[in-house]
């Protein structure tokens, strides 16, 4: 695998971007952190390095839009909410979380907001719920993340050709972030995903760069004829991965980590802004640290009858 | 002292191997230095503590651990270790390593008080209650039998041997007539419906003797002085075959026939049920022990803390010629008393037996019946 | 506890794996990041790439495409092993399994051999939540000419792919995730209580006993996959209650060969059946099923299904604990069905 590094000017954030940028990065690095001193179990999937897809799109999505997201799905669930508090709580079964420790980080649903940690199934799901947009709520859209990786699951073929037939309002946002687990995408995906759309007739956006000013508003119109013309579109964001998959198992080696780090728009906003960035990491730092503290302090949380009858 | 435990190291594996120790029982291993070496499914791990001290190693090389397990222990110096080793190889368990208990048998060898030497007799690696009980009930070793003493007789004994050991005992008897007394006590009951009977009599008779006999009723000090107790509590010897106790009628049951009769039932019941407090088996002031069946005569053992024992033997008939010559029956028991030889002599010991038979063979109960 | 260097069952597998695909070079390794050097999601494949790089390989994600693909080497006389990276996405591959797997080795009218594995790490107590800690193995009982199979800590792998293989019909192998980083049982022993055999006639089912294999007061039947929790609570039953548990570890879950299980099963007239499966439809009611025309006049109670709970697997840990079948599950069963 090749890395290239790609620089280009920045354009100053805006707080709230930046915020919500290292709200989901330091939640990320706290839950890692958590991890290791063994305070949390089971399994998690960061989004470190992926943090701007969600806040990039956030103001493109209202309230009544469905969002559909994966495994690797803090990040979504942060631009949505805005709230770590209740996903932690999710993450380590305490009391306050989302789904009452029951779907835990991977099983999330929260008003239109919903994930599921089998790859693929959400996108014929997030057609499912276009079509229930398209007949009942006209100008609203469903929008579901994938990985490249889920490119192989065969529901996803079937999603895009209905979607594309039926001109759903339909967003399917992949995170390109060349690897699936510890397979590099060159070795599981054949021909591209920008192909694999035309094939069925779906418009295909390329995404590069952390820029969320820049990307967003290059997406604005694309989202918005969406809503005005109901049809799928495929936004294909090449991204990185810089943590493991999950957790302790990345076997890329040590230079192509440190070549990734470069792209990492962490370092690019502190080069760029380096007094609006300071701030803004302290703040978020700050906050990671003190969700940290209170959501372990809080109890474990209570089986619920009432959500989970069975 | 501080104890190495394992912490957990990845959410996968149940237990770690233990691989290397890098000091020695006794070394001193500086704060944060690596103690020890342990090995998940996934990695080795070195361990450190963030305290030093002396290390008495728990586990060896090349045994399982689990997550929260104590492996070692750190001590401020090597003689607050030889502390902790003494202190250990006082456990008894250390002694079974490799025998497997079942709780069931667990409890009867604490019920029994059985040895370790003789659990090991029993030479099977897994113990059961079967096995132990038949270690209770009888075990064959060399070809004679032994029987294990329980919990109650132990006791016993212990009482039994401080005695003999520490008092010097003499003995008298007298004999009894009670056809006078067994009479009046008939009539007793017709009347007051309460069975009262001649060892009810006899506590309820000694009553009126601490007065007169106040070293019969004293405990011998070492040096050379007597405590007299001035009150009349008197231990009586019960056994029901649930072993044997020594529970105390106290001062207050003394006072009336009717009320040391209640107190005797009491105790009874308390025996059957085998619920004494230690409240019932403490404070005696004498002793009466009350041979069960045909026995005769019996030679009490006098309680530490207590200067004499009686022993009222079986009730029986003896013939003896009347003023004629003629042959007659009458009922006799033997009075016997076990004394203190240090506060009591051969004389007192008659006199106060001839006191005490006296007043059991003058058959008047009416006082008895007026006061209830 | 004792010293042990025994190997674990991880290592027991991927040594299995090892020799499969060495000694016959139509034996495959197919699965999702199966290559090195990540060796599969939990290391099982562990080296197998490169020492075979033409009979390993890393797929796509496409469950339903690689159990096909191992459908159409099959067919074409191949042995191919398939690894589900998590057992739940079994049901992706449902309809090659059901429709193709085990349909061609009866639909055309001779016996067509289907040499094929499928392998499914399965199981909970590991806080992976709703659909990464499941045990599907009930979902695919009584399919015709598909074998079942359970992983555990007393059957040699090698020995286990060498009988899956040889049966020409395809084959499941669950993996309960739990068991990786145990040990494997060695020398007939298990523990300072317990010992084990396999009796000649009973189809590879280990045998775990406490003193003499024909004596016991109940006898439980467990995968695999329990063992661990039902040996804590065998040896509970018995270190508080002298109950005598004989503990059977089938090596086959399906076709469920009753009659090959020891005599002792009889004398006990007890009898629990454990898997971690939720409650319903499950493999402990197919057990027995068989089970009660055999004994039917000699059992003493009703056969107990001891099952996880009839609901969603949560991902809390201690959540999760309350749902799936514990040691204290089955202790509780034990001593009931012993005091009945
Ligand atoms: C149906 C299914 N198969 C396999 C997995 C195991 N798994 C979880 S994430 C993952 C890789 C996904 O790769 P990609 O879609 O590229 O997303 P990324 O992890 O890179 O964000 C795999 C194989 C799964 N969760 N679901």
């Amino acid at each position: 695998m090749t890395v290239q590094r790609i620089e280009t000017a920045v354009t100053r954030p805006a707080d709230a971007d930046l915020d919500l940028l290292l709200m989901t990065r330091h939640f990320e690095l706290t839950l890692l952190r958590l991890f290791e001193s063994g305070l949390i179990g089971g399994t998690t999937h960061t989004c470190l390095g992926q943090e701007h897809v969600p806040v990039a799109l956030r103001p493109l999505i209202d309230d009544a839009d469905h969002v559909f997201s994966n495994h690797r799905g803090h990040g979504h669930y942060l631009a949505r909410f805005g709230d770590p508090h209740s996903l932690l709580a999710e993450i380590m079964g305490r009391e306050g979380a989302v789904c009452h420790g029951i779907g835990g980080s991977q099983h999330l649903r929260r008003d239109r907001f919903l994930s599921t940690g089998v790859q693929g199934q959400n996108v014929p799901v997030a057609a499912g719920a276009a079509l229930a947009l398209k007949r009942r709520e006209p100008g609203q859209l469903a929008l579901v993340h994938i990985g490249d990786g889920s490119w192989g699951e065969g529901a996803i073929y079937e999603a895009l050709n209905m979607a594309s037939l039926w001109r759903l309002p339909l967003v399917l946002v992949v995170e390109n972030n060349g690897i699936a687990q510890s397979t590099p995408t060159a070795e599981h995906l054949a021909g591209s995903i920008t192909g694999r759309a035309h094939a069925f007739g779906i418009d295909h956006i390329s995404v590069r760069g952390t820029d969320v000013t820049a990307i967003r508003k290059r997406l604005r119109q694309p989202m918005m004829r969406v809503r005005t013309h109901p049809r799928p579109l495929v936004i294909e964001f090449e991204t990185i991965r810089l943590g493991p998959h999950s957790k302790g198992d990345d076997t890329r080696d040590a230079a192509v980590l440190r070549a990734l780090k470069e792209q990492d728009w962490y370092a690019r906003y502190e080069r760029a802004y380096p007094e609006q960035f300071a701030a803004a990491d302290r703040r978020q730092r700050d906050l990671a640290e003190r969700c940290a503290r209170e959501v372990t302090a809080r109890p474990l949380v209570r089986r619920n009858e009432g959500e989970n009858p069975r | 002292m501080h104890e190495i435990t394992v912490p957990k190291l990845n959410s996968n594996d149940s237990g770690y191997l233990l691989t290397a120790w890098h000091y020695s029982d006794g070394d001193v291993v500086p704060a944060s230095a690596p103690v020890v070496e342990i090995e998940t499914s996934k990695t080795a791990e070195e361990l450190s503590s963030e305290v030093g001290g002396v290390l008495q190693r728990g586990l060896t090389e090349m045994q399982e651990c689990r997550p929260g397990e104590v492996i070692g222990r750190l001590f401020p110096d090597e003689q607050q270790r030889q502390r902790f080793l003494i202190g250990r190889s006082e456990e008894p368990a250390a002694d079974l390593a490799g025998v497997v208990i079942t709780e069931p048998a667990r409890s009867l060898i604490d019920r029994y008080r059985i040895s370790q030497d003789a659990i090991r007799t029993l030479s099977t690696r897994v113990i059961r209650a079967v096995d132990v009980q038949r270690l209770i009930d009888e075990a064959d070793v060399g070809g004679s039998r032994i029987q294990h003493l329980g919990k109650s007789q132990l006791a016993v004994a212990a009482v039994v041997a401080e005695s003999h050991h520490t008092i010097p005992a003499a003995y008298a008897v007298v004999k009894v007539v009670v056809d006078a007394a067994l009479a009046a006590l008939r009539g007793y009951a017709d009347r007051q419906k309460i069975a009262a009977r001649l060892p009810e009599l006899l506590i309820r008779r000694l009553a009126g003797l601490v007065e007169t006999y106040p070293m019969f009723f004293a405990s011998a000090r070492e040096d050379g002085t007597a405590v007299l107790a001035g009150q009349v509590r008197v231990g009586v010897t019960i056994d029901i075959g649930r072993g044997l106790y020594l529970p105390v009628i106290g001062a207050d049951a003394v006072t009336s026939l009717a009320t040391v009769t209640a107190a005797m039932a009491g105790l009874r019941a308390k025996a059957l049920r085998e619920e004494f407090t230690a409240a019932d088996l403490t404070g005696a002031t004498i002793g009466l022990s009350l041979p069960a069946g045909d026995v005769l005569l019996a030679q009490p053992l006098i309680m530490p803390g207590t200067s004499c024992m009686l022993a009222l033997g079986a009730t029986h008939p003896e013939v003896i010629p009347d003023g004629h010559g003629q042959p007659v029956v009458r009922q006799v028991a033997l009075l016997g008393l076990a004394y203190d030889h240090r506060l009591i002599n051969g004389r007192a010991a008659a006199r106060f037996l001839g006191g005490l038979k006296a007043a059991l063979e003058s058959a008047d109960l009416s006082d008895e019946e007026a006061a209830s | 506890m004792v010293r042990s260097q025994r190997e674990r069952v991880s290592e027991n597998l991927n040594r299995a794996l090892h020799a499969m695909l060495e000694k016959d070079p139509r034996v495959w390794m197919i699965g999702e990041d199966v290559s090195d050097p990540y060796g599969g999601a939990f290391k099982i494949t562990k080296g197998l790439s490169g020492r075979f790089p033409d009979q390993v390989v890393s797929t796509p994600i496409s469950e339903a495409g690689i159990v096909g693909l191992a459908g159409g080497l099959a067919l074409s006389g191949e042995r191919p092993i398939v690894e589900i990276m998590f057992g739940d996405f079994v049901a992706l591959a449902f309809d090659p399994i059901l429709n193709l797997l085990s349909k061609s080795v009866g639909m055309y009218g001779r016996r067509v051999p289907m040499r094929t594995v499928v392998r499914c790490p399965v199981g909970g107590n590991r806080g992976y939540g709703p659909t990464h800690s499941q045990s599907p193995q009930k979902h695919l009982i009584g399919i015709p000419h598909l074998n079942l199979y359970e992983l555990s800590p007393f059957h040699d792998c090698s020995a286990l792919f060498g009988r899956m293989l040889a049966a020409g019909e395809p084959a499941v192998l669950f993996e309960n995730k739990i068991l990786y980083t145990e040990r494997m049982y060695a020398d007939s022993t298990v523990d300072d209580l317990f010992s084990y055999d396999f009796p000649a006639s009973s189809d590879g089912c280990a045998r775990v006993f406490l003193g003499s294999p024909d004596a016991a007061d109940v006898v439980v039947i467990a995968p695999g996959g329990l063992t661990g929790r039902v040996l804590d609570a065998a040896r509970r039953l018995f270190l508080e209650h002298e109950i005598v548990c004989l503990i059977l570890v089938p090596v086959q879950l399906y076709p469920f060969d009753a009659s090959s299980l020891p005599p002792a099963i009889a004398g006990a007239g007890r009898i629990v059946v454990v898997e971690e499966g939720t409650a319903g439809g499950g493999w402990g009611a197919e057990v027995a099923a068989c089970l009660y025309p055999r004994l039917w006049g000699r059992l003493r109670a009703p056969i107990r299904l001891v099952t996880s709970a009839d609901r969603v697997i949560p991902a809390a840990r201690h959540l999760e604990d309350e749902v799936l079948v514990q040691a204290d599950t089955v202790y509780d069963a034990v001593l009931e069905v012993a005091g009945a």
